[in-house]
């Protein structure tokens, strides 16, 4: 893969159009179905109700009929920090388990003058492997949503959700603007990212890795791109103001609020299946 | 006879290799370059043109076909990229838009001092290339780089590069959103480079009164392929496939084929306002009036 | 016919980087007429961005007055009014679409004048007829061209029905094509009637205004057609500018004697003078 193509694989983000039942779904639904899911997968202590939130998540991608490979390559970024949790996690938090729940392993070291232990307990196992698989689950749940929505269909459905509220003045459509203008720069930003990174390496700049501890010169090395990119930034967003004020915007004051079709029968299903399994799962008792 | 300094034969290269938005953006590219030439890449937007330079300096890898830049193969994987850049320069569009250090004269000097040279070497180097981009060396190299026009930015960035001392110098568009007084600034930058330097440049460019005036050889890009190339003047001739290709001309080259059309001797090989000025006033004089 | 635009002994000051004050206006006075189409042109810094931004009230000049259709634009009350009346496109393609999809842009405008969701989709579905980008309108800004996402932009200003479009320097950042795209589009809308003001530093596009104002440090100092303007081809390169390659044809053959009446600027009419 080229040195400077990955900017571009951003796929949290990206909206790849289709016609599968995911696609179909109304935003808003997608949205409230979305939480139920993220619920699933948190609440439950278990491994078998993990599996089964796993299992859910990869039947939900595989109904988007987006390549799989595609969404997982979402995860490829975090995938050092995960690595990163799972190792310390793995060998101190049972240190600090306060539940008492069994040893299932242990080696005191000496590192110098230190004694300290790799502890693994029953529940230190646990929560490292499902913080980790919560993680791969959240990422693969928001890569399914923005892949199978387009950001005006998230951000007209927030505004929506949001509308109630606006009686105890939250900023509804405010918000959906800073999510839809975010949104839209998004892919903006990145190939300006990439040109910015390959103009600075033709001048001879280096971004290779410092060392994984090095943070300061990491970051002073990334000042030939960070720089130019804030600068751009409050650039746009000076000319942005200038644009939406010249087409007589003002905020949310003076627009009509919102309006979406009704929810259909599709919609109500994908919420109420999302739920209920939520519920579902959270209320078992599993062996292990 | 001139050492080929850049050889491009049948180049491939694909955006998002691999994924579902694959698309490709050259599909059988062949680009030449010789020592001490002026050479033009032209084609209308989409045909490929940034993706091809970016090669010359191993920004990008041939996905297919080969790149050979002073003498080293990028399709070879072990090829490292890093010691070309310092002797191929690569300029990209909209330069300014790269400038981060709030002092010109450092941020001149990035790219020098990424070389491990001397101070003293360093600011030489500085020195030379603010003089010859038209911003001297005092009057700028304390000023605060945000606080300058977008003209002067423009060669501050162009500067930098030229500090780097390239024997190639590839420029994307480098007179794009200039006014005029901005566009001779680089022109002339530009010409005293391969005049007194000697240095071997290329640029894509669409403005093709640029074209006309610095480029001796030139390439025309269309999906993603080299559809036409040759000296400038002979290829300034093919005004229907030009047009075709959806590129323009400059004013006096329309002139001379809409005269021709008509029946008038007019060369078909104008491209200056001087050539035009010679062949119109000739041919006026040998008529009777 | 009242002008649409007056601008009446206007000066504009901005705080300089280094301390004190750049005057980037001196006393200007000027107007728009009704339907003409007026260049403005001058090199980097002569002050035409600065005047473009006084003819829709997004800046309002130290001393003097701007007047839109009579409304001054000194109260910000009418600020709203004066925008419908004159829209303004502007030279950073990307930094001007704020919403994800083409079509949502357009709206942007009637959405924010509070008109109901009937009027604006007609608003939407005329203006993306007129700017032609009927088959663009369900693509994100960042899969458009330079010259799409300016007529998206034009198209964003059109739907709030204006009677003047102010371009400051629409073009300067297009490719030709670009260029061709956003100028075609322009002159169908003047000839639809459309009041337009076009802000450039490229001669070759100065020759499709109906008239023309030269401006230099802040103050103007030539006005007249397109032809009457490239007429004064010195005084043009003393102040940084030129004229189109056709014209200095035209001069070089003038200097040897050969006088070409009328003075050619366009392509075609060098070609009819020698003939």
């Amino acid at each position: 893969m080229d040195e400077f193509d990955f900017a571009r694989s951003v796929t949290v983000g990206q909206y790849i159009p289709g016609t599968s039942i995911v696609h179909r779904i109304d935003a808003r639904a997608k949205l409230i179905a979305f939480i139920g899911l993220l619920v699933a997968t948190i609440t439950q202590p278990s491994y078998i109700a993990n599996v089964i939130a796993i299992i859910a998540v990869v039947v939900i991608v595989r109904a988007s009929r987006i390549p799989i490979g595609y969404v997982l390559s979402g995860v490829r970024p975090v995938i050092p920090l995960l690595i990163l949790y799972l190792i310390f996690n793995f060998l101190f938090l049972g240190n600090y388990d306060p539940t008492g729940s069994a040893v299932l392993w242990r080696q005191p070291i000496d590192i110098g003058p230190y004694h300290i232990a790799f502890t693994v307990t029953d529940n230190s196992l646990r929560q490292t492997v499902q913080g980790v698989a919560r993680v791969i689950d959240l990422i693969l749940l928001a890569s399914v949503l923005t892949l199978t929505t387009t950001i005006t269909a998230t951000a007209k459905a927030v505004e929506w959700l949001l509308q109630p509220f606006r009686r105890i003045r939250v900023p509804g459509h405010e918000i959906a603007m800073v999510l839809a203008i975010a949104y839209r720069f998004m892919p903006t930003v990145a190939e300006e990212l990439e040109r910015l990174m390959k103009a600075q390496a033709s001048r001879g700049a280096d971004f290779g890795s410092p060392g994984a501890f090095r943070f300061v010169q990491r970051a002073r090395q990334l000042i030939p791109v960070t720089v130019p990119l804030f600068v751009s930034a409050f650039r746009r967003a000076e000319d942005l103001i200038i644009a939406m004020e010249a087409r007589c915007y003002v905020g949310g004051a003076g627009r009509a609020p919102v309006r979406l079709g009704p929810l259909n029968g599709l919609d109500w299903s994908a919420m109420a299946v999302a739920w209920a399994f939520a519920l579902a799962l959270s209320a078992t008792r599993f062996p292990i | 006879m001139n050492e080929t300094l850049v050889e491009v034969k049948d180049l491939w290269h694909w955006y998002l290799r691999g994924t579902p938005l694959q698309t490709p953006a050259l599909l059988g590219a062949n680009f030449e370059l010789v020592r001490s030439e002026i050479a033009g890449i032209m084609g209308h937007t989409g045909s490929g043109k940034s993706t091809l330079i970016q090669h010359f300096n191993g920004l990008l890898r041939p996905h297919r076909g080969s790149v050979r830049v002073l003498g080293a193969d990028l399709g070879d994987a072990k090829t490292d990229p890093r010691p070309l850049r310092r002797r191929v320069g690569l300029l990209f569009q909209f330069p300014e838009t790269q400038l981060f250090d709030p002092t010109v004269g450092d941020e001149i000097a990035f790219g020098p001092r990424r070389l491990g040279l001397t101070r003293e070497e360093v600011r030489r180097r500085v020195r030379d290339a603010m003089e010859r981009s038209g911003i001297p060396f005092e009057a700028y190299k304390d000023r605060y780089t945000f606080g300058l026009s977008g003209g002067e930015q423009r060669m501050v960035a162009l500067a930098g590069v030229l500090a780097l001392e390239p024997e190639v110098l590839v420029l994307d568009e480098p007179t794009s959103g200039l006014d005029p007084r901005g566009r001779r600034k680089v022109l002339n930058t530009l010409r005293s480079l391969h005049d007194e330097v000697g240095t071997t440049l290329v640029f894509v460019s669409h403005n093709m009164e640029d074209v006309a005036e610095l480029v001796q050889r030139v390439w025309v890009l269309a999906g993603g392929k080299t559809v036409l190339q040759g000296p400038t003047r002979q290829v300034f001739t093919q005004v229907e496939r030009l047009r075709e290709l959806g590129l323009g001309l400059p004013q006096v080259t329309e002139v001379a084929h809409e005269l021709r059309a008509r029946g008038a001797p007019v060369r078909p090989d104008i491209i200056t306002v001087d050539e035009a000025a010679e062949a119109l006033w000739t041919s006026s004089t040998s008529r009777a009036v | 016919m009242t002008p649409l635009i007056t601008v009446d002994a206007v000066s504009v000051a901005y705080p300089a980087p280094g301390g004190g004050r750049v005057q980037a206006l001196k006393d200007i006075t000027m107007d728009v007429r009704r339907g003409e189409w007026l260049a403005i042109i001058g090199h980097n810094g002569s002050g035409k961005s600065t005047l473009a931004k006084c003819f829709n009230a997004l800046l309002v000049p130290g001393r003097g007055a701007v007047a839109v259709d009579g409304i001054s634009t000194r109260d910000p009350a009418n600020a709203r009014r004066i925008r419908q009346i004159v829209g303004m496109v502007f030279q950073h393609p990307d930094n001007q679409l704020v919403a994800t999809v083409v079509e949502e842009d357009v709206a942007f405008g009637p959405e924010n004048l509070g008109l109901d969701h009937e009027e604006i989709k007609r608003r939407v579905e005329e203006s993306i007829a007129a700017v032609d980008v009927a088959e663009l309108r369900l693509r994100p800004p960042h899969q458009l061209s330079g010259g799409q996402k300016q007529r998206v932009a034009i198209a964003g200003v059109l739907a709030m029905r204006p009677q003047c479009l102010v371009l400051d320097e629409a073009t300067a950042m297009l490719d030709p094509e670009g260029r061709r795209e956003v100028l075609d589009t322009v002159g169908r809308l003047h000839d639809g009637g459309t009041t337009v003001v076009s802000i450039t530093h490229f001669m070759s596009e100065v020759p499709l205004a109906d008239r023309v104002i030269v401006l230099n440090e802040g103050q103007i100092a030539l006005e007249g057609t397109p032809r009457e303007i490239f007429a004064h081809g010195d005084a043009l390169r003393q102040l940084e500018l030129d004229v189109p390659q056709v014209t200095q044809v035209a001069e070089a053959l003038a200097a040897r004697g050969r006088r070409l009446e009328p003075l050619p600027i366009t392509v075609h009419d060098l070609v009819e003078a020698l003939a």
